[in-house]
């Protein structure tokens, strides 16, 4: 275990900035680019890494949640009964496994076909809960992405955005 | 798992809204083809060697083997060519160009056609600036893979030294100094592209939307739903419900016209001096639609700046707002905040498609020369779905 993995992402960052970026031909503009990227992806693992486990629950958790409510109220014709049929399923296999991520896209699949057999024989009632549940529980999960990536400078609102520590913890 | 055996048309006779199928042909042929091309695996960036080899093929096929090549250098910026700048020289009167290569990766974040975009440079030349057209290789027999080469063109994107501008030019901020001078060409070169009469041009290519009917949206609906459920590589509930939505709400497009379709800062080239507008690029996203897909385009959070009281500007130019109304005066045409409204939901769905699907595909499969570009710029797309799900819930971003 030691060196642990945060030591050793740590030491290559440092190699990479001080070492090896500088000593780039300037004229090799790709390699230039991609150095500073690779140090960028480096540079963020190492704030990700310790919460890896944490944030993965987290969004497991909410999406099971979400799936878990969607499933108690599916209301509507043939499609749309087994769709919400599969996604009780999917959400009772993941109970019994202990890969979060994979946890996570399983119950996602199995929700996405939902919308979709909603969308072909679902009650007019139902679709309504099932769009509002769909977009606040997205909205739930974009913030909590945009936290785990505000590091690479792409979100325009970063500044609103909690730490990952802090996000980890609910914020 | 998405099969290539339902890809087909459907049923004969039918309408964009009962085929989910039905797009602009050729851009379903490109796509089914790199379907085809990702399973030759790793793709690794082309050395110079290899540049200069299919260069020397190309222009033997156009009867220029004597002329010299020298000076070739991969160009840096932009997520989904290969780029390279070199000199011609023509030995016997020594005259010598400066040429822009710009050639298809594997696989990258948007599958597009060379064929298509020297068609519509051609087009568009005298219209707005843009690079002069020297050669096409529309299907890589010369480069190994298509190929179109433009006429070098100086400019800056963004006022040296400036602040912002991730990769691909996003987020660029074009400097105080050069504001002024580039916003009313901005607006007039968008109207100009739009007014050009569809029925004089020459896109073999490409296929024209009915006027009057929602096929101008339908399309676009139909290519990025196709394209996200062959290169996505986890779920996401949000696109299945922004599907179903964009379908159900699709506006009829009164009059298709030529798009640009990635009309923002960070694709034009400007003169340092003067601050006129030198050259617009990467014509690949172009097709025939509706002009509130360009319009909307530049709402996108990705592409403009927040100001010192932290309002949005399009571009670093305009308030969306102004925007609007400057379009609108120099156009003549009234924006429809409704269709305005769907375009934006569009446009925020097919950019997180390509970054959420198309980059990250190309990533994880090392089927691209700069993986780990594809692989940073995925997370935009979490912020492009923010704005996605705001735009859906009614609340004006």
């Amino acid at each position: 275990m030691t060196p642990s993995i945060d030591v050793r992402i740590a030491s290559m960052v440092r190699t990479l900035g001080d070492i090896i970026i500088p000593a780039i031909d300037p004229d090799n503009s790709l390699a230039r680019e991609q150095a500073a990227l690779l140090h960028g992806h480096l540079r963020m693992l190492v704030e990700q890494l310790p919460h890896v486990a944490a944030y993965e629950q987290l969004c497991l958790d909410d999406m099971h949640a979400v799936a878990g409510e969607l499933t108690g109220t599916a209301s509507g014709g043939i499609k749309t009964h087994e769709a919400a049929r599969q996604l009780k399923d999917a959400c009772a296999n993941t109970e019994r496994q202990s890969d979060q991520k994979a946890g996570y896209h399983r119950i996602g699949f199995a929700l996405e076909e939902l919308i979709t057999a909603a969308g072909i024989d679902g009650d007019a009632a139902f679709r309504k809960t099932l769009g509002t549940a769909v977009l606040q529980h997205s909205l739930r999960q974009t913030r909590r992405e945009r936290s785990w990536f505000a590091m690479t400078g792409l979100d325009i609102f970063k500044a609103d955005l909690p730490s990952i520590p802090e996000m980890v913890a609910g914020a | 798992m998405a099969s290539l055996q339902h890809a087909g048309a459907g049923p004969a006779g039918a309408t964009a809204a009962d085929d989910p199928m039905a797009m602009e042909d050729r851009l379903k042929t490109i796509f089914l083809e790199k379907q085809v091309r990702r399973k030759l695996g790793v793709y690794t960036a082309r050395t110079n060697e290899q540049i200069a080899e299919g260069l020397g093929r190309l222009l033997n096929a156009h009867g220029l083997s004597g002329h010299q090549i020298s000076g070739l250098n991969r160009m840096a910026g932009g997520a989904s060519k290969e780029q390279f700048v070199f000199t011609l020289t023509d030995p016997a009167t020594g005259v010598a160009e400066r040429l822009v290569l710009r050639m298809d990766p594997r696989e990258g974040i948007i599958e597009t056609c060379r064929k298509r975009e020297s068609q519509v440079l051609e087009a568009v030349k005298g219209v707005v600036p843009v690079p002069p057209l020297r050669f096409v290789d529309g299907d890589g027999r010369y480069m190994g893979q298509p190929a179109m080469i433009t006429s070098f063109v100086g400019g800056i994107t963004k006022q040296r030294g400036g602040e912002g501008g991730g990769p691909s030019g996003v987020g660029t901020s074009l400097g105080r100094q050069y504001v002024d001078r580039l916003a009313p060409q901005f607006i007039d070169n968008l109207v100009r592209i739009h007014a050009i009469d569809t029925a004089t041009l020459d896109l073999p290519d490409f296929s024209f939307p009915a006027p009057g009917t929602r096929e101008a949206a339908l399309w676009q609906v139909n290519y990025w739903a196709m394209v996200w459920r062959f290169d996505r590589t986890d779920a996401v509930p949000l696109f299945a419900y922004t599907e179903t939505w964009l379908r159900e709400n699709a506006p009829v497009c009164d009059e298709p016209v030529l798009l640009h379709g990635d009309y923002r800062a960070g694709n034009f080239l400007f003169d340092e001096e003067t601050g006129q507008i030198t050259a617009w690029l990467d014509w690949e996203l172009s097709h025939i639609g509706d002009i509130h897909e360009d319009i909307s385009y530049n709402f996108e959070l990705l592409f403009g700046v927040l100001d010192e009281q932290g309002n949005y500007r399009v571009g670093d130019m305009f308030t969306t707002d102004e925007y609007v109304r400057r379009y609108e005066a120099a156009s003549g045409r009234k924006i429809d905040p409704v269709k305005l409204h769907w375009y934006r939901v569009l446009n925020c769905f097919k950019l997180a498609v390509m970054n959420h699907a198309s980059a990250v595909r190309a990533a994880r499969d090392g089927t691209n020369h700069q993986d780990v570009l594809l692989s940073w710029l995925c997370a935009c797309s979490h912020g492009i779905m923010d704005e996605m799900c705001r735009l859906l819930e009614g609340n004006k971003a």
